[in-house]
């Protein structure tokens, strides 16, 4: 009896550490940059945020997709090269209910883009993805918001660069922005 | 191998709305083709920088000669906007516009706008070049000269610099060594609609 628990927990213990090890950042590689913002799903029909992709403009590449990790809306990735990049995609699941079991939300080709030049932290901005359309033609509009911010999207993925250079770089910027140090 | 379906799927759905997308402005090779109460329009459009090699993924792609390095330009006798992406009727008379090349299409005498500029880049994947201009016809007119419709762009396909420019000597020498030195290329450059009287 006691061995069944005892294994349930390990299962359990695994499952967890599954999830957040493609959260955990990798160390700090090269001269890269950390890129992240936040996306609020609370009215899209996907339940939460649990995918995000860049996609590489400059330099060309075979391989321009750039897929980030999430953590409670907050999409991130370190160890991105200096170079062009556009927001691609993004999506979530749906809810029990829902028609589909995964939503995704396409930017169109001539969407915002960023260019990182310098090694850094870049924080993209904080984002709502609304309905819009119709029954018969859904789309949607993705917002700015306010809140959560810059401050409140490191101190959710902090924990996830702990004993990386990356803990150091996100610990001065915190500091910066008034947070916790 | 998983490509392959959704390859297959978006040149089936590249092919059913080319195929809806009507005729084009015919391109005119001779003056003798051109009626009474029709015109040549003259024109040209550059971008800059131009578009690279493997920018414009239409390889192996049926019926894809139309766009291949070519803007399209949409266009219409009434002025309009566009809440949406252009559908497939709204792609009546446009005028396939290569990158810097003169074209020579056909046009009545009615007055026209081009609305905006269309980019294939992959069988679903376009992107719109701002115009928003008028080309203003006369009656008496065999020929008008609209201007180089010339397009700055960064790497994101965003415009910060649109112009019409007036290369009329080229247009009026390339239209001589087309059509002979009989009918007269008209200088009316396009105007933007903001600007028209």
């Amino acid at each position: 009896m006691h061995r069944t628990w005892i294994m349930a927990g390990l299962l359990v213990l695994l499952l967890l550490s599954g999830c957040s090890a493609h959260r955990a950042m990798s160390e700090l590689d090269k001269a890269n940059s950390l890129v992240f913002g936040y996306m609020d799903m609370e009215d899209s029909p996907a339940k939460e945020l649990t995918a995000f992709s860049l996609k590489q403009v400059l330099p060309k590449t075979d391989k321009p997709y750039w897929n980030m990790r999430t953590y409670e809306g907050v999409f991130y990735l370190e160890n991105m090269p200096p170079g062009s990049y556009q927001v691609n995609q993004f999506g979530g699941p749906g809810g029990f209910f829902s028609s589909a079991s995964f939503y995704w939300f396409n930017f169109p080709t001539q969407s915002e883009g960023f260019r990182i030049s310098n090694p850094g932290i870049y924080y993209l901005g904080s984002f709502k993805c609304k309905k819009a359309g119709s029954f018969f033609n859904p789309k949607f509009d993705v917002e700015p918001i306010k809140s959560p911010g810059e401050r409140e999207s490191i101190e959710k993925i902090l924990q996830y660069s702990t004993g990386t250079k990356w803990e150091n770089l996100l610990q001065n910027r915190l500091e910066q922005l008034g947070g916790r140090k | 191998m998983r490509r392959r379906p959704l390859l297959s799927c978006a040149t089936l759905i590249f092919l059913a709305l080319t195929a809806c997308m009507g005729s084009p402005r015919p391109s005119v090779e001779s003056i003798r083709d051109v009626g009474e109460d029709e015109i040549v329009v003259v024109g040209r459009v550059e971008l800059v920088p131009p578009l690279e090699k493997g920018e414009q993924k239409l390889k192996n792609m049926i019926g894809t000669g139309m766009l291949r390095n070519k803007l399209l330009l949409l266009t219409d006798e009434q002025w309009r906007t566009f809440e949406a992406e252009p559908g497939p009727g709204d792609h009546r008379l446009r005028i396939e516009a290569p990158f810097d090349e003169t074209f020579f299409v056909l046009s009545s005498k009615r007055p026209f706008y081009i609305l905006v500029g269309e980019l294939w880049l992959e069988a679903a994947d376009k992107v719109y070049f701002p115009a928003g201009l008028k080309v203003n016809i006369r009656p008496t007119d065999r020929a008008i000269y609209i201007g180089t419709l010339r397009y700055q762009r960064d790497e994101f396909f965003h415009f910060p610099k649109f112009q019409i420019i007036d290369d009329y000597a080229r247009a009026q020498a390339e239209f001589r060594s087309k059509f002979g030195d009989r009918y007269l290329l008209r200088k009316e450059l396009a105007v933007s609609v903001k600007e028209r009287k």
